[in-house]
């Protein structure tokens, strides 16, 4: 369905296509090129940015869980003739879902950073590791379905309600920018995340998780990504030289900008003090990577 | 996964499912809610029709999807799921097929006799023309079509410099963008004064004026 009247106009497909993305430059240059020159389809464009990239609201959160209730069926007009193999499938994914509901009220006192902590541990969407999470396996590199939603959408849930009752402070930033970065809204959390460092510019946790995000939205190959990373978590480790994450993070900066025994004294370094065992195989394999260049 | 999916395998849907029924269910929603609509059957409705747009033409959509790109699938999903959900509310707002409406020959011609430019109208094309020939110029060859795509979003749409660093095609932050800006305005202001003195016309455009 085309947005405007005028020849050229753009479909709503493509609107939310450049709000998102995924069009190819040569779409993405003439799409914007009209919304430029088209004040329906650059309304349109606004307003699509603005659904796509605003925080949720705490009913917004709870009417998602409401549905995430409910799985559809594969279309029929879909789904191969193979009626009778559905029906175990259906079972366990009910039961999954009970589960699911069961397991997101049990844990009514978890504070934020347990409940995020427990997103992080279910999945982690990038390489980079995000402070006080334990371990998670990256699912972007291993290709792990996507973590249950429940404790990641009641820390959402928890921290708009501190943000609507007015809470304005870094560190509320903070776990917000996490929950973010967990939503794969990297671009919005690294936003957060700058706004909480101009309120507290020497704050190390917040640097700490900035450079991780810095370093998780870089990973398709730029490298300015990768060394304001390395800037930041160097502030960090010069004043917390034990940071696991800051120590994990900058080597993997190092690594993927080239700079392998930077990368290899960081890793290093980080054995030394890792208790997680997750984190010291993950480490010890990046490692062996980083030696072998 | 999607080579699967393609097949109709159930496990591949359940597996489709776990990573994108939450991505398509919390966009449909904060569209909608955006636009205040619905209730739940609403909701529940725009679910079910972006799965079916998902497996149409078996899966023809899917297959737009980039490999070599960042966002892949998932931005393509939120795409279907933005648009679909915008032309439901847009339906829900015109009920009536527009299609089927009458218009008198009198209201269509007052109608093109507003829609023709003014004067005022015709020299402001004119001066964007002219920028637009300047703006080629005067950004670098790498990143002109950015440049542009910014500056007009910027300067013709109203867009805050906010909203543009929102677009991820973009890849600037706010300050970068609002640099860009800067940048781009103090070279056209230099270059706009440099043919004035020149002699040159407003009208003039800049490709023809130059030496």
């Amino acid at each position: 369905m085309g947005i405007g009247t005028k020849p050229g106009c753009l479909s709503t497909f493509d609107i939310a296509g450049i709000a998102t993305d995924i069009l190819s430059p040569h779409e993405m240059h003439t799409a914007l090129s009209h919304v430029g020159d088209c004040g329906v389809c650059a309304e349109a464009l606004r307003q699509a940015t603005l659904d796509l990239d605003r925080e949720f609201t705490a009913n917004e959160i709870e009417v998602i869980a409401e549905y995430l209730k409910h799985r559809p069926a594969m279309p029929a007009s879909a789904a191969k003739p193979r009626p009778a193999a559905w029906w175990p499938a259906a079972a366990a994914a009910a039961l999954l879902l009970v589960s699911a509901g069961v397991w997101f009220f049990a844990f009514p006192g978890d504070s934020v950073p347990e409940l995020l902590a427990q997103a992080s541990a279910s999945a982690r969407p990038f390489e980079s590791r995000l402070p006080d999470a334990p371990y998670g396996r990256a699912q972007v590199q291993r290709g792990e379905e996507a973590n249950p939603p429940a404790a990641l959408l009641k820390a959402q849930a928890e921290l708009a309600k501190r943000a609507a009752a007015g809470e304005r402070s870094v560190d509320l930033l903070r776990l917000q920018a996490w929950s973010e970065l967990l939503s794969h809204q990297v671009g919005t959390a690294v936003r957060t995340l700058e706004e909480a460092r101009r309120l507290a510019p020497n704050n190390l946790d917040v640097l700490s998780i900035l450079g991780a995000a810095y370093a998780a939205g870089t990973e398709a190959g730029s490298e300015a990504g990768f060394s304001s990373s390395i800037d930041l978590l160097s502030q960090v480790l010069q004043q917390r030289p034990t940071d696991r994450a800051a120590l994990y993070n900058r080597g993997l900066a190092h690594f993927r900008l080239g700079q392998s025994p930077a990368a290899v004294a960081d890793w290093e370094a980080l054995l030394k003090v890792e208790t997680d065992p997750g984190w010291a195989e993950e480490v010890r394999l990046l490692l062996a990577q980083a030696k072998s260049r | 996964m999607l080579v699967s999916s393609q097949a109709g395998k159930s496990d591949a849907w359940d597996s489709f499912l776990a990573r994108f029924h939450e991505l398509i269910v919390a966009t449909v929603v904060r569209t909608a809610f955006a636009s205040a609509l619905p209730g739940r059957t609403d909701v529940e409705d725009l679910v079910q029709e972006i799965y079916l747009k998902l497996c149409a033409n078996d899966f023809q959509i899917l297959r737009r999807v980039r490999s070599d790109h960042p966002n892949g699938v998932y931005g393509l999903v939120r795409a279907v799921a933005h648009s679909t959900t915008i032309d439901y509310l847009r339906t829900l707002r015109n009920p009536t097929n527009d299609s089927r409406k009458t218009v008198s020959l009198e209201a269509l011609t007052h109608d093109l006799a507003l829609d023709r430019p003014t004067e005022g109208e015709l020299h402001r094309r004119m001066l964007f023309e002219r920028l637009d020939v300047m703006l080629g110029d005067i950004c670098p060859p790498d990143t002109v079509i950015r440049d542009r795509n910014a500056f007009w979003l910027y300067y013709r749409q109203g867009f805050t410099a906010k909203e543009i660093a929102a677009m991820p095609a973009m890849g600037l932050t706010v300050k970068g963008v609002e640099s860009l800006l800067f940048r781009i305005t103090v070279a056209l202001r230099t270059q706009l004064t440099a043919d004035a003195q020149k002699g040159f016309p407003p009208s003039v455009r800049h490709s023809q004026g130059e030496e």
